[in-house]
């Protein structure tokens, strides 16, 4: 899902940076300090998740969980995902730093978009509309995720990058339904045993 | 407690099969594309691979000359060892493009060994002999350490650990 450097061309990847540098920003001035805890929690569970190969067969199957970081924490879940990202650029070469805003935006507008679609339903709901609302934060994460990665890649245009673009969508479907188990697993015991992290209250 | 658990098993049980089922049939690419390539007389011998370490099979492997003119000199695919050789003119330098799924890539420069002797059929039969080792280097080298996992997690901690001490400062 990382896009490596030189994929996109330089107007992409400026324009890419400077909304992810707004979102950044907007995104730490919602992060309010009783949360802050929790965003350490998930920027760390994002960072190593993706890292993680479980080997199934002959592939490996690994999480990437930014659908869960987005649903827990809104707007200020972008900053968080740069760290993150930040990090797996600088450490493991994933993506890299040119690119980061891009990946930033492939992996954080899905996360955004899981906390508005999602947000109530967790916040209103009992243990059932918990675990839905896992199941879908997975597709919407990847699913969302991998379009907008193909979308990019589109937009670059190029070389064999039009056959690319769908084979990214396909290629994502064990990802999405992995962090789609997850999330259902998760979420159900969040709202048992840290109701305050589901509901925007201060207790978490 | 254990009700919820074989609760959660019941419903969602078929669902993680089907998960390990389609981690059988279908292989996922992960994040990184890492590449490994030596001139040896006329040729450029290398090996593309993922960061979980499967081969990275079937992609666009390409040799150009370097930046400002960067002409494209030769190209191939990788086999299902994601193993590839291409045809190198005598140049001083070359760039080696990897182009994989979903938008990775990667680039290496490669100098001609200083010591070519094309005549020799030992030296030959040298690289050919070392060649594995040259890429069991490169593929550790290149290794997601746990080392590394650990000190990206260190970080995250420690930088929301300086976000609320600089946060609780105005409280005081």
């Amino acid at each position: 899902m990382h896009l490596s450097e030189g994929v996109l061309p330089l107007p992409l990847l400026a324009g890419c940076w400077v909304v992810a540098a707004a979102g950044v920003v907007q995104g730490l001035r919602r992060l309010r300090d009783e949360r802050l805890p929790l965003a350490a929690l998930l920027g760390a569970a994002f960072f190593v998740a993706s890292t993680v190969h479980v080997p199934a067969g002959v592939g490996s199957v690994h999480l990437i969980l930014n659908g869960v970081c987005g649903l827990l924490l809104g707007g200020a879940a972008l900053p968080v995902l740069a760290v993150a990202l930040l990090l797996q650029a600088v450490l493991f070469s994933f993506g890299g730093l040119a690119v980061l805003g891009a990946n930033l935006l492939i992996m954080g507008l899905p996360a955004l978009a899981v906390h508005v679609l999602l947000g109530p339903l967790v916040r209103r709901g009992g243990p059932r509309a918990a675990m839905t609302a896992g199941v879908l934060a997975g597709v919407i994460g990847i699913g969302g995720a991998a379009v907008l990665a193909a979308a990019l890649l589109l937009l670059a245009g190029g070389r064999q990058l039009h056959d690319l673009a769908g084979l990214l969508v396909l290629a994502h479907v064990p990802v999405l339904l992995a962090d789609a188990a997850i999330g259902a697993l998760l979420l159900p015991g969040l709202r048992r045993l840290a109701p305050g992290a589901l509901d925007g209250s201060p207790d978490v | 407690m254990s009700s919820a658990g074989s609760f959660a098993w019941k419903r969602f049980g078929p669902l993680l099969l089907l998960l390990l089922w389609l981690g059988v049939a279908g292989s996922v690419q992960a994040h990184g594309l890492r590449v490994h390539a030596q001139l040896e007389g006329n040729a450029v011998h290398g090996r593309a691979w993922y960061s979980d370490d499967s081969p990275a099979v079937g992609e666009r492997a390409s040799l150009h000359r370097p930046e400002p003119d960067s002409m494209e000199l030769a190209v191939t695919r990788t086999d299902a060892q994601g193993r590839f050789v291409l045809p190198a003119p005598p140049e001083a330098a070359l760039r080696l493009v990897v182009e994989g799924d979903e938008g990775h890539r990667e680039e290496l420069m490669l100098a001609a060994p200083v010591t070519a002797l094309p005549g020799s059929p030992w030296q030959a039969e040298l690289r050919r002999e070392l060649q594995p080792l040259r890429e069991d280097i490169a593929r550790l080298q290149q290794r997601i350490r746990i080392g590394d996992l650990l000190a990206g997690v260190g970080l995250i901690v420690g930088l929301a650990g300086g976000w609320a001490l600089w946060r609780s400062r105005g409280r005081r």
